[in-house]
């Protein structure tokens, strides 16, 4: 096991070269300079903000000299925040925010998931089922956009319950979080409810029962224990989706985290920025897909990696 | 019994939800302290530098305004300038030289005075390459000013060149005398202009290894030192900004809000929701559906709360005069008369924009423009004949290009009908990013492009300058030698009569004759302000004053 989580860690760092390549050479390729604006500026101005980014010399030195700031954290300044180191004064402060608010989506809808989609299985057809499953139909077929316009409408604007705007304390973190954990959610009660489906009439659940352990023990402790493994599975991506989705959930909820930053700077060509942001979700993405395989291992005793 | 294996991962959920909570509480933890500033504002996103130099944007310029002041203040209703750091000044009768006195109890907010020196070297920084300042041709107006950048930029890449005198002369601490290459009437609010703020050299510059270095870590809370109204107390970024009074500023006395929050809120809706409900009291950033709304009911009498002002911009069509058919001044002419402006206004504008048919903005004191082109499909049917269209036959597709909006894809789409109905000419909408679109719109990949232009000062030349031959914003093609000699004159011109007049005879080419410009309405800028906040106007460049505001709370503690 630490043999194969040694040698998935040193993987990291041809994969992590190999997107770094490909966006850098992506970058070259798309149209529009980063120092195009609506005010012509004057000549001499451009070449020393080019000379600044290296962007004056081959791109052989500038794929290497950008590589190092990266590799050593050094960090280039922002093209469009000027005042800004990109490592040090854009995405440090914000990656704790990102973070945090993912992290409770996640932890948020494996909880609330796993919930409804034993009772919805359990509770099979009945009244209860119908309103779980059509309240996860709607929470995968609407946008987080959408979820979080109403919840910002309902919550903060007509019942004035919640704010609105900005960060810095639980009340403004309730909203965002259910707005983000809405997607996995659903789509976490729909895999429970499945595999649920598919075990509770196993063998093995027959014996537990015949054994006389108590009813709910038995769907938690043998169910759930198989039904787990898909929502496990589906660990990896939503975590993808949570980062990176939350972009729209901190748009609108004014969050200062690392979503803006990666869309945003990509349309403002603010080469530093866009290539810090992508590395640093490429490591998450890496270490989130790290951690569910590490998971599985324990808990399938037919998955082995070594 | 539960197996091993489904400990393992009891544990791991725990280890999961103990991670939630550090770091939420790490998060939550180092978020804004409470207390809640006399004044609450948005202006939409986050300030990109508060490095007055390099500012380009509105909402830099707002805050650099409260921050720092020049050696002149321009009042925002009348967009005059009044004494700043300068308590006074004499022009010298051929308007070439300008003499500032200094007011002595001018400080910095570390409790030094500010001084004519400090100005020089804020204006020699500002041009310098190494600075590269994107508005430095602010400064050009100085004599030498553009020569002192050029060797600059020269010296950068290795020419031991001579750097040339720059007209900044510092007489005594309290005197500071400009010399101009050119009478330049607006350089009064010029130098009110953010690229012409004072900054402090101990402050921008530090030494490391024995090396004085713009480490640009200047502009934060801690390091930053500025003679304005108020200090920079707090940024937290993306997230708020604090604005504390200055206790050394020389006026202090007249500042009566002690602390304003600067919220960046990037989703006008958001905002809005905020202002709503309180959590701000006075936001300039609205969205569109809702302001026509508010509008509506202000005219109602039910909102005084909201306010809109005719801005110095004009929104407005380029046309690529290199290519044909459009290189033929009665096919530009024949597209500008067709095109219905006042159903752009009212379906695609909302709030209220006045429709012009010139370049140059209502609101400049002493200039009446040109007329510009009207609506009139009949005359452009027949210009359109005359170029060889008749019906628009023959008339190849044209492609409409705009930065991808909603806002502009509407004014797109309604010139798209416009043309197809009155001209029979085709137009095909092609949006594109805001970095792709203007790269095309420089190298001249376009037919037809949205344009915007906001006045950098109150005068008809920011405007007309942009389309003289060459021009850097000029990307139209299009050059006319009179034109250019017009513009040239009414630069020399000393009388600000005769001047206004050559002003208007350029404009007169540009919009009625020549038209590689198609001028369809002028902005609006609108805000909305609890009504404990007072001391504000709305005006032409959608200034903001600070220190002239004040809070009238009915009650205490609300």
């Amino acid at each position: 096991m630490t043999r194969f989580v040694l040698k998935r860690i040193l993987w990291f760092i041809p994969t992590l070269l190999a997107i770094y390549t490909i966006s850098f050479a992506l970058l070259r390729a798309a149209p529009g300079s980063p120092f195009i604006e609506e005010r012509d500026m004057p000549k001499e101005v451009r070449e020393q903000r080019e000379r600044q980014y290296y962007l004056d010399k081959p791109w052989i030195v500038q794929y290497g000299y950008t590589l190092r700031d990266l590799a050593t954290f050094r960090g280039q300044m922002s093209m469009k925040y000027e005042n800004r180191n990109v490592i040090h004064d854009v995405l440090a402060p914000a990656f704790p925010i990102s973070l945090g608010l993912g992290l409770a989506a996640l932890t948020l809808s494996v909880f609330a998931g796993v919930l409804v989609g034993i009772f919805s299985a359990v509770r099979r057809y009945s009244l209860l089922d119908h309103l779980l499953t059509g309240g996860a139909l709607l929470g995968i077929s609407l946008p987080s956009f959408v979820i979080a316009s109403l919840l910002v409408m309902l919550f903060s604007f007509w019942l004035g319950w919640l704010p609105a705007t900005g960060w810095g304390s639980w009340q403004k973190l309730v909203l965002p979080v259910v707005s983000l954990a809405a997607f996995p959610t659903a789509y976490i009660a729909r895999l429970t409810r499945t595999s649920m489906l598919d075990v509770l009439p196993a063998d093995f659940m027959r014996t537990a029962r015949s054994k006389g352990l108590p009813g709910g023990e038995v769907i938690v402790l043998h169910g759930l224990k198989n039904a787990f493994l898909p929502v496990l599975s589906y660990l990896g991506p939503a975590a993808a989706g949570v980062f990176t989705g939350s972009f729209v959930v901190e748009k609108i909820f004014a969050i200062p985290g690392i979503g803006h930053h990666f869309v945003q700077s990509a349309l403002n060509r603010d080469h530093p920025l866009i290539l810090a942001s992508v590395m640093l979700y490429s490591t998450l993405l890496l270490v989130m897909n790290l951690l569910v395989d590490i998971g599985y291992a324990r808990l399938d005793p037919r998955i082995r990696y070594d | 019994m539960p197996s091993r294996r489904w400990r393992g991962l009891l544990w791991g959920i725990l280890a999961v939800c103990i991670l939630d909570v550090l770091v939420l509480a790490i998060v939550l933890g180092r978020a804004l302290e409470d207390g809640r500033a006399d004044l609450r504002f948005s202006q939409g996103a986050e300030v990109a530098t508060l490095d007055p130099a390099k500012m380009t944007a509105l909402i830099d310029g707002r805050v650099a305004s409260a921050l720092f002041e020049g050696l002149t203040v321009v009042e925002p209703a009348t967009q005059k300038a009044r004494p700043g750091v300068a308590r006074s000044w004499d022009v010298s009768p051929d308007g070439l030289v300008y003499s500032f006195r200094l007011r002595d109890d001018a400080r910095w907010s570390d409790g030094s005075p500010v001084t004519a020196g400090d100005f020089r070297y804020a204006w020699r920084r500002a041009l310098h390459a190494r600075t590269a300042a994107q508005y430095n041709y602010m400064l050009f107006p100085i004599r030498g000013a553009e020569a002192f950048a050029k060797a600059t930029a020269a010296r950068l890449s290795g020419d031991a060149v001579p750097l040339p005198d720059v007209g900044i002369e510092v007489v005594s601490p309290t005197e500071l005398r400009v010399l101009l290459n050119q009478p330049t009437h607006y350089f009064l609010e010029l130098v009110a202009f953010s690229t012409y703020l004072p900054v402090k050299q101990s402050c921008v510059e530090t030494v490391r290894d024995g090396k004085t270095v713009d480490d640009k870590q200047w502009v934060f809370p801690g390091r930053i030192v500025s003679n304005g109204p108020y200090v920079l107390t707090e940024w937290v970024y993306k997230s708020r900004m604090r604005l504390t009074k200055n206790p050394h500023y020389w006026n202090r006395d007249a500042v009566r809000v002690g602390t304003i929050d600067i919220f960046p809120i990037e989703e006008l809706n958001t905002c809005l929701v905020g202002y709503e409900r309180g959590e701000l009291d006075f936001i300039t950033a609205i969205p569109t559906l809702a302001a026509e709304e508010l509008l509506r009911r202000h005219k109602a009498g039910k909102r005084p709360d909201f306010a809109v002002a005719p801005n110095l911009g004009t929104y407005y069509y380029r046309f690529n005069c290199t290519r044909k058919p459009l290189d033929d001044p009665r096919v530009r002419k024949a597209l500008a008369l067709a095109l219905d402006k006042q159903e752009i206004v009212t379906k695609a504008g909302r709030i209220g924009q006045p429709v012009t048919g010139v370049l140059v903005p209502p609101g400049v004191p002493g200039y009446t423009g040109a007329e510009g082109l009207g609506h009139d499909p009949e005359l452009a049917r027949r210009l359109l004949t005359e170029a060889g269209f008749p019906g628009g036959k023959g008339f190849p597709k044209l492609a409409l290009l705009y930065n991808t909006s909603e806002g502009h894809k509407k004014v797109a789409e309604l010139a798209q009908v416009s043309w197809r109905r009155e001209l029979g000419v085709t137009v095909e909408l092609t949006n594109v990013e805001w970095k792709v679109f203007l790269d095309r719109c420089n190298k001249l990949d376009y037919d037809v492009a949205r344009a915007g232009w906001y006045g950098d000062y109150v005068d008809p030349n920011t405007f007309l300058d942009m389309f003289v031959t060459g021009g850097g914003n000029n990307n139209t093609g299009w050059s006319n030698a009179e034109y250019d000699r017009l513009i040239a004159r009414a630069a020399r011109t000393l009388d600000a009569g005769e001047r206004m007049r050559v002003f208007r005879d350029a404009e007169v080419i540009l919009t009625e004759q020549e038209v590689p410009i198609l001028p369809i309405y002028n902005y609006v800028g609108a805000m909305l302000a609890k009504p404990h906040v007072k001391g504000w106007h709305p005006n032409l460049r959608n200034d903001i004053l600070f220190q002239e505001l004040w809070v009238e709370r009915p009650e205490a503690g609300r």
